[in-house]
């Protein structure tokens, strides 16, 4: 049988593995736009990428503007959540992110594919599909993820 | 530190707490760090206070008024401090024969 101090020192255990997660799984809802403001974002990323070498002016600048679309959101966004998160994720969470990486991988194989393949107006048309249904599909599965860490660490899921 | 690797800065639950937090974020805001702990805005500023003393954390301050925002870091010291701190409490528990330092009354070097 645990002393009442082993009690007291694994409620500090749990307290901090709480208080570690928190970055990762306490969050506010994500806005509705988000997903199909990705999905644009893929699409003018493509559409960039299909200007023709002549006009690599226009590229740069049009890869410039996305850049500080890119970085004026996530600006905004950690201020929405209060914080970054970083370091070791709980472990529900690690293979969320690992699905994240390899569906990331699948859809820019996938949009540049097509914009090898076919026409620009497809790879754009790609892009912003499943961009936008993969960027969707993962913040419902972030969300189970994050509320089964919170069960687990005996917080309100 | 104390005897036995506990850090008395770092041993009572809300700045443990805090710290685990900011171990596992690049910053986080005040309402943030606040609303995790379940604390006044006060209790919050007098524990991060602790923190800042000790070297663990580092708090910048934006702007005045009511758009005024605060935010916390963990430093390179407070990583390593809390690393050692979660040693030590890993080390307590599988040795129970050691006693484990009250946590609700700081002690200070």
């Amino acid at each position: 049988m645990e002393s009442a101090e082993e009690l007291r020192e694994r409620e500090r255990e749990l307290v901090a593995e709480r208080a570690a997660a928190a970055p990762y799984v306490d969050y506010p809802p994500t806005p509705r736009w988000y997903p199909p403001f990705m999905g644009l974002w893929a699409t003018g990323y493509t559409a960039v990428l299909g200007v023709p070498r002549e006009h690599a002016m226009l590229q740069a600048l049009g890869q410039l503007v996305l850049l500080v679309v890119m970085i004026g959101f996530q600006v905004w966004y950690r201020r929405y959540r209060g914080t970054w998160p970083r370091g070791k994720a709980p472990a529900e969470v690690r293979r969320v992110l690992a699905a994240f990486v390899v569906g990331a991988v699948v859809v820019i194989g996938l949009v540049a594919l097509a914009l090898w393949l076919g026409p620009l107006w497809i790879a754009v048309v790609v892009a912003f599909v499943l961009v936008t249904i993969g960027v969707s599909w993962y913040e419902a599965v972030y969300a189970r993820a994050a509320a089964r860490t919170r069960t687990r660490l005996g917080g309100v899921a | 530190m104390s005897h036995q690797g506990i850090d008395p800065v770092i041993h009572p639950p809300k700045r443990l707490a805090a710290m685990a937090l900011l171990a596992h974020a690049q910053s986080a805001d005040f309402r943030f760090v606040r609303d995790h702990l379940r604390v006044s805005d006060s209790d919050l500023s007098k524990q991060m206070a602790e923190l800042a003393k000790a070297g663990y954390v580092e708090i910048r301050k934006q702007g005045r008024g009511p758009g005024a925002s605060t935010t916390y870091r963990i430093t390179r010291a407070g990583r390593r401090a809390y690393a050692d701190y979660r040693a030590a409490i890993s080390a307590l528990l599988a040795d129970p024969a050691q006693p484990v330092p009250d946590a609700d009354v700081p002690r200070h070097h």
